[in-house]
């Protein structure tokens, strides 16, 4: 009996050492694109919207797929990356209202667009160079819902430290703009291995709200929504690049068009997205 | 000179064919359709009514009026009847708005709660505008289906009570599933939940987001603009003004009330898994409880106007049948917002100033018969139909003329456009007795059919009358870079074609009028996609 106590307390002590010495372990996270190089991860999603008309319900669902380039062209002395990004693949799925479209989107591919990023992920800047034939704005960055890059801390963290990302991004889009302002906490869970790369694991939950204005068709139409949004980055200290992100993003909206239709439409939507790193 | 002279023969030759019309005796003259049936007379028509002082023929507008008497006053001048001393069916529309006295409170074992609008509650726009403080049921999804052993009702007593549901249906994601997995059932429709309700004796419906189908239980309704800071009020949609609806009031609520209701989200997520484990019915009477909701719905109220015209038919048993003959006449209107020099109004030249215009030629051509058809014949002009098909639904639930005795109806929408020589004709699969009439009298206008199945089988005025199993044919020269924009003026369009069209209506509608047969009509279910 004495025995058995004495082992629990040898392995609550080590154990306890064990998580001080983790916790104790400090991280100062950024990005570490190098200038001159090319970067490109696979992203790939599944969306599930009900909207709703004169109290019918609709379903559609859809996947894509993309392949989204970055391009370094220089680091600031501050740090800020200055690069190119631009999708070499575009693929969408859609099903749903009695039809099934698959689009290879290729008036979108490799349309470019210069950012400046800070070495913690905020996207500083963004400048269209080449427009699509139907958008005079190529799909820009801040317009995911935390995918792409996650914010780092500005400080150093060690596991179970928190951080928020408090952001209001405005994007062009067809002859109007959409406001997204999140609100997300992220925190620094553990560490985890994926492929050869030795990660820490980051955990993210937070909200999301939308308004914008666009005009599509010589029609007005008119968007707001809120949201949820949760997920797990794993993020490579050591090469400073995000390896894998997951996260889901669900959200309330309400669509309103005006001009030569009315229509008010409820929809909900849920985003599931999958981001790797592959060179 | 020439031309004079070239003139000259031609009006002579006008006035022999038109004596030689006349004389025809009883046999029905398609030598009208070809003389009074011109790329002209479609011309002026076109062009008056998609000029820029009709501003588009929005729904309602004083245009849309001028081009509603603009018609009556041919058809009075032609000779075609009113109906019941009128031209006019009025077509009674409606908006609805949100009024500021909505109240959603709960009673739990003594002690009051009165929730928030937006945050917990959000009325719907097919909820009745009316009070009722009541005991509540949880009634599952809300779904009576016999056909798969499902009853939510099974088992409790929802008379006089407030209902509580679930959105949508359960087993979305089984295929195997009853429900038909990700395809909806027609029970997923919150009216047919509504209807369902009120079936049982249910007084008001509370409608809830199931935890499991979806990530968030906030409460949506319907976007009322005065509860948002970006939707315009311009924004909500007309719809029909039915007076005899059976509504009670229904509301969508979050997650306080099923707080409030149930105790957690958790609680209410448990009902939910057990439905969708095996179909069980969970139903209950919540105990303790009394919810009382006061739903406040303002409705506006316009009228627009189907502008018809009658030729009695000259059998006297075949009269009592009709054939009805109809195009829409409304378009989208203008833009508001403009820039100086732009061209802002959709003048919907081809949508359908053509359609419009072809069922008047036809109606003016057969007024000139002298022996009138055996069948009376109902030239119809609907309004409504871009805003959602309102004056044809409209004229389908309050017909001047029974349904039952309809023998066919032929649209005209957007017949001037594309190819000179194709054409799409919607619902060969549906009405083939009707599509086999057409293409023998298509032998005198030459055109490659396109036979279309069901395409457009919504997209057009036929829809209702279709939905009413009235054999039905949608002429359609087929959509263009124009369709909707600014640019569909009277310009491009084709009015040799548009007057093609116009004559294979006329010869049709002249077989089917002296016709004695009824025609087939195939419900939906057996439709498959038919091409030529």
């Amino acid at each position: 009996m004495k025995t058995r106590m004495f082992i629990m307390i040898v392995a609550t002590v080590f154990a306890m050492i064990n998580f001080n010495g983790r916790a104790q372990e400090k991280f100062n996270l950024s990005y570490k694109m190098e200038k001159g190089k090319t970067y490109k991860y696979t992203q790939d999603n599944k969306s599930e919207t009900t909207q709703e008309m004169g109290g019918q319900e609709m379903k559609m669902s859809s996947d894509g797929h993309t392949v989204l380039k970055y391009e370094v062209e220089d680091i600031s002395k501050e740090g800020n990356i200055i690069l190119i990004y631009s999708y070499d693949e575009v693929k969408f799925h859609m099903k749903g209202m009695g039809r099934d479209t698959i689009m290879d989107m290729k008036n979108m591919m490799g349309k470019r667009t210069r950012a400046v990023i800070s070495k913690t992920g905020k996207v500083l800047k963004e400048n269209t160079i080449d427009t699509s034939k139907n958008s005079k704005s190529n799909i820009s960055l801040s317009m995911f819902a935390s995918a792409n890059m996650p914010w780092l801390p500005e400080k150093e963290v060690g596991i179970g430290d928190k951080w928020p990302k408090l952001s209001n991004d405005t994007t062009p889009s067809q002859e109007g703009q959409m406001v997204y302002k999140r609100n997300v906490e992220y925190t620094l869970t553990g560490k985890d291995k994926i492929g050869n790369h030795d990660c820490l694991k980051i955990e993210f939950k937070g909200t999301l709200d939308l308004t914008g204005k666009m005009k599509q068709m010589g029609m007005d139409l008119a968007i707001e929504g809120s949201g949820d949004i949760s997920g797990t980055a794993w993020f490579d200290p050591a090469l400073g690049m995000l390896i894998e992100e997951q996260n889901v993003t669900a959200i309330e909206m309400n669509m309103a068009v005006t001009g030569q239709a009315q229509m008010t439409v409820p929809m909900s939507q849920k985003i599931s997205t999958t981001q790797k790193f592959v060179e | 000179m020439k031309k004079l002279y070239g003139s000259f023969i031609y009006i002579l030759f006008c006035i022999l064919a038109l004596a030689v019309a006349g004389c025809s005796g009883t046999q029905f003259s398609s030598g009208n359709g070809k003389i009074l049936i011109t790329p002209d007379f479609l011309s002026r028509q076109i062009n008056y009514l998609a000029s820029d002082s009709m501003k588009g023929r929005n729904t309602p507008s004083p245009q849309l009026d001028s081009a509603a008497a603009y018609i009556a006053s041919n058809f009075k001048s032609w000779g075609l009847k009113p109906w019941n001393g009128s031209y006019f069916q009025e077509v009674p529309l409606c908006t609805d708005r949100l009024g500021d006295t909505n109240e959603l409170s709960i009673t739990r074992n003594g002690a009051s709660f009165m929730l928030t609008i937006k945050s917990d509650y959000v009325p719907y726009d097919f909820s009745s505008s009316a009070s009722v403080t009541a005991a509540v049921v949880f009634a599952g999804y809300g779904i009576t289906a016999p056909e798969y052993n499902y009853d939510d009702y099974k088992g409790i007593d929802a008379k006089g009570k407030i209902v509580v549901i679930f959105r949508n249906e359960p087993q979305k994601d089984d295929s195997a599933s009853v429900f038909m997995g990700r395809e909806d059932t027609k029970y997923v429709a919150l009216k047919e939940k509504m209807k369902n309700a009120i079936k049982h004796g249910a007084a008001g419906m509370l409608v809830v987001n199931g935890p499991m189908q979806y990530s968030s239980v906030k409460a949506r309704g319907y976007p009322w603009p005065s509860l948002s800071k970006i939707i315009p009020k311009d924004a909500v949609p007309m719809h029909l003004f039915i007076d005899n609806e059976d509504q009670i009031p229904a509301m969508h609520i979050g997650e306080e009330v099923v707080k409030l209701l149930f105790g957690s989200v958790d609680s209410l997520q448990r009902m939910e898994q057990r439905i969708e484990k095996d179909l069980s019915c969970v139903s209950f009477e919540l105990p303790g409880i009394k919810v009382s909701m006061h739903a406040n719905i303002l409705t506006d109220i316009c009228k627009v106007k189907n502008v018809l015209g009658f030729i009695e038919g000259s059998d006297p048993v075949l009269s009592k049948q009709l054939v009805i003959i109809g195009a829409h006449y409304d378009h989208v209107g203008y833009k508001k917002e403009h820039k100086a020099g732009e061209d802002y109004i959709f003048n919907g030249a081809d949508d359908n100033a053509s359609g419009t215009s072809g069922v008047l030629s036809v109606a003016y051509a057969f007024s000139r018969l002298k022996e009138k058809p055996k069948r009376s014949i109902m030239f119809i002009l609907f309004a409504g139909e871009e805003k959602g098909l309102f004056g044809s639904r409209y004229y389908t639930i309050h017909p001047l003329h029974p349904l039952a005795s309809t023998v066919a109806m032929l649209n005209l929408d957007m017949i001037s456009r594309n190819d000179p020589d194709s054409l799409y004709l919607e619902g060969a699969m549906q009405s083939p007795d009707l599509t086999n009439i057409i293409r023998k009298e298509n032998k005198k206008t030459k055109f490659i059919l396109v036979v279309k199945s069901s395409e457009f089988l919504g997209g057009s005025d036929h829809y209702y009358f279709y939905k009413h199993n009235i054999p039905f044919s949608f002429f359609f020269t087929g959509l263009h870079q124009d369709y909707h924009q600014v640019s569909d003026n009277p310009d491009k369009s084709d009015y040799n074609k548009a007057a093609r069209v116009s004559r294979l209506v006329f010869f049709t509608a002249g077989k089917i009028s002296n016709d004695n047969l009824q025609y087939t009509i195939n419900p939906l279910e057996n439709d498959a996609p038919l091409n030529e």
